[in-house]
């Protein structure tokens, strides 16, 4: 099996900020990430879920060396984000998606927002016309090219930091809360866009988020809390676990919870359910039976 | 109390090129003690509205009347009718900036000129309204975690006794439990003090468990008004302006398709369970 991110009992530290009057000494580490061991695999699409501060964005926050582990390694594509030769070689291979859209457009102009990156890298002119028109193309914002970036929605936004990082050809996108800000019509397109570079260009896609609908659509679901893994699996294993989930501080889409309700009341239901769709096929069965 | 809007009309960039009508002809009544749920996709005129309610920005044409006086009519009963109507916006913890949690909720209610006394018992009963135990007040509230933070940041609204608390968003980018603490504590709010409170949010799931009348705002228009019964049972106009019901009511109608024998206006968990479960023992 081949793994695109490998972290091996990732630990990060550090010291809480103290105001004048207090020792530093005093005070003792946070442990933000207490020994994770997380592998993902080329072409998965993870969604990762965790209260605040259960440390989900210290650990992106690994994967492309914005910070580096106290402890342990984090391995992207087979080279250690310790090494300090290639962190400008793994920045390239893994673009990040932050919540904030406002904060992370540049530029005046849209296409030259989405040339920003690769103009940093040396890319010959021609190359990068052409790879901020493929980008744009992918992500449906073509037609805003010329526009003003302040004058889109948040989805669109967050759409042209996707184009952004398209155009450096990464192996794999983190989007760290990136419809956290978002209405719901800009958080389907962010689902929409990063669903169809996993499926159409085979990006890893790690997906950090507070809505457990869109965690639902992910292959596989990692649940971190206290700085350590917490549950594990198919969406479909992870939402069953509705009284740990709710234990520490997250939810189940309605459809888990609707028939985890159901089955308490002893109706015959699967407990894969996550779905509202799932629920329904599985509901018209048990009246037929 | 009760707040009323006649013919209000706004237009943003008014005379230029760029004239944008935010607010077209709106009349709406809100009465004391209810909690409305205010929905409608983004620019559709939402904060255009709240900000009217306390004379951040002023009708071009129409008029706002609270507890029946127009609250635009006299520039000298400004301050006197924003410290009845408490605005708490998106991202309220932006706005925190004090050295202290108490000195940040005091700011208000000294500048309104009170005595220490009364400042004193303000900020003390707000805080503990919004959970925000007395261990908490000395310290710096850029400490504090994104749900505290914001909560904070309510207190200083509420520190002000509004009559009205109009909420822009509150749960925004919090995690699910830091979304319920707000909320619960909100409808808290609503029962202890007996105020009116006007919720604007985007996650119909949050409306359809606290709100009993929700306002549908499209274009600058009020397109739909009623309780979370009458507007969630219209699913086709809530999708046509953009917008969506509850995951447990889309349910609830894919199964009355398969042919289930379910209520029209069912929108939440426990009642679609419950529902499902008359039907199926029925049979």
């Amino acid at each position: 099996m081949e793994y695109i991110v490998k972290a091996e009992q990732l630990v990060y530290e550090y010291s809480p900020p103290t105001s004048d009057d207090e020792k530093a000494e005093s005070q003792a580490p946070i442990l933000a990430l207490n020994g994770i061991d997380i592998n993902i695999k080329k072409g998965e699409f993870l969604a990762i879920l965790g209260h605040n501060g259960s440390g989900k964005s210290t650990f992106a926050k690994h994967i492309n060396c914005l910070l580096q582990p106290t402890s342990g390694t984090m391995w992207v594509n087979g080279i250690s984000t310790a090494n300090e030769d290639m962190v400008w070689e793994i920045r390239q291979s893994v673009g990040m998606v932050f919540q904030n859209p406002d904060n992370q457009i540049i530029a005046t102009i849209v296409e030259e927002d989405v040339a920003f990156g690769p103009e940093n890298l040396g890319v010959p002119p021609a190359e990068i016309r052409k790879r901020v028109d493929e980008a744009l193309a992918t992500v449906g914002m073509t037609e805003f090219a010329g526009n003003p970036p302040h004058h889109l929605s948040g989805g669109q936004k967050q759409r042209v930091a996707i184009a952004g990082i398209l155009a450096m050809r990464p192996d794999i996108i983190v989007l760290d809360e990136a419809t956290a800000m978002l209405d719901p019509n800009g958080r389907k397109e962010v689902m929409k866009v990063a669903k169809q570079l996993n499926t159409d260009e085979g990006i890893t896609i790690v997906f950090i988020t507070h809505y457990m609908d869109e965690a639902a659509q992910a292959d596989r679901i990692i649940v971190v809390s206290d700085g350590k893994i917490a549950m594990e699996g198919l969406p479909s294993e992870v939402f069953s676990r509705i009284t740990e989930l709710k234990k520490i501080g997250l939810d189940v889409p309605q459809a888990a919870e609707i028939a985890y309700k159901l089955r308490a009341k002893g109706v015959n239901l699967p407990k894969s359910i996550v779905t509202g769709e799932h629920l329904v096929e599985e509901l018209v069965k048990c009246r037929l039976s | 109390m009760s707040i009323e809007l006649k013919d209000v009309c706004h237009t943003y960039s008014k005379g230029s090129t760029f004239a944008k009508n935010a607010l077209n002809n709106i009349n709406l009544t809100i009465e004391s003690g209810d909690f409305v749920g205010l929905i409608g996709h983004t620019g559709s005129g939402k904060s255009t509205l709240v900000q009217h309610l306390n004379a951040l920005l002023k009708p071009h044409s129409g008029h706002i009347f609270i507890d029946g006086e127009d609250i635009n009519a006299d520039k000298s009963r400004l301050k006197a009718i924003r410290s009845k109507v408490g605005l708490v916006f998106q991202y309220p913890e932006h706005q925190l900036f004090d050295m202290t949690v108490y000195k940040d909720v005091s700011f208000g209610p000294k500048n309104a000129g009170l005595s220490g006394e009364e400042i004193k018992e303000r900020v003390e009963s707000a805080l503990t309204m919004v959970g925000i135990m007395p261990d908490m007040y000395e310290k710096s509230p850029f400490e504090l975690s994104g749900g505290q933070k914001r909560r904070v940041a309510i207190a200083g609204v509420l520190a002000m006794r509004p009559e009205v608390l109009v909420l822009d968003e509150p749960a925004a980018g919090l995690d699910p439990r830091g979304r319920d603490e707000i909320l619960n504590q909100v409808k808290k709010m609503h029962e202890g003090l007996q105020i009116t409170v006007i919720l604007v949010s985007h996650s119909m799931e949050d409306i359809a468990r606290l709100v009993n009348r929700i306002l549908v705002i499209n274009k600058g228009e009020i397109v739909l008004s009623g309780t979370p019964t009458e507007i969630f049972a219209q699913i086709e106009q809530l999708e046509a302006i953009g917008l969506s019901t509850t995951q447990s009511a889309y349910i609830a109608r894919d199964l009355r398709n398969k042919g289930f024998n379910l209520p029209e206006n069912i929108f939440t968990v426990d009642v679609v369970v419950d529902a499902v479960l008359s039907e199926l023992q029925a049979r």
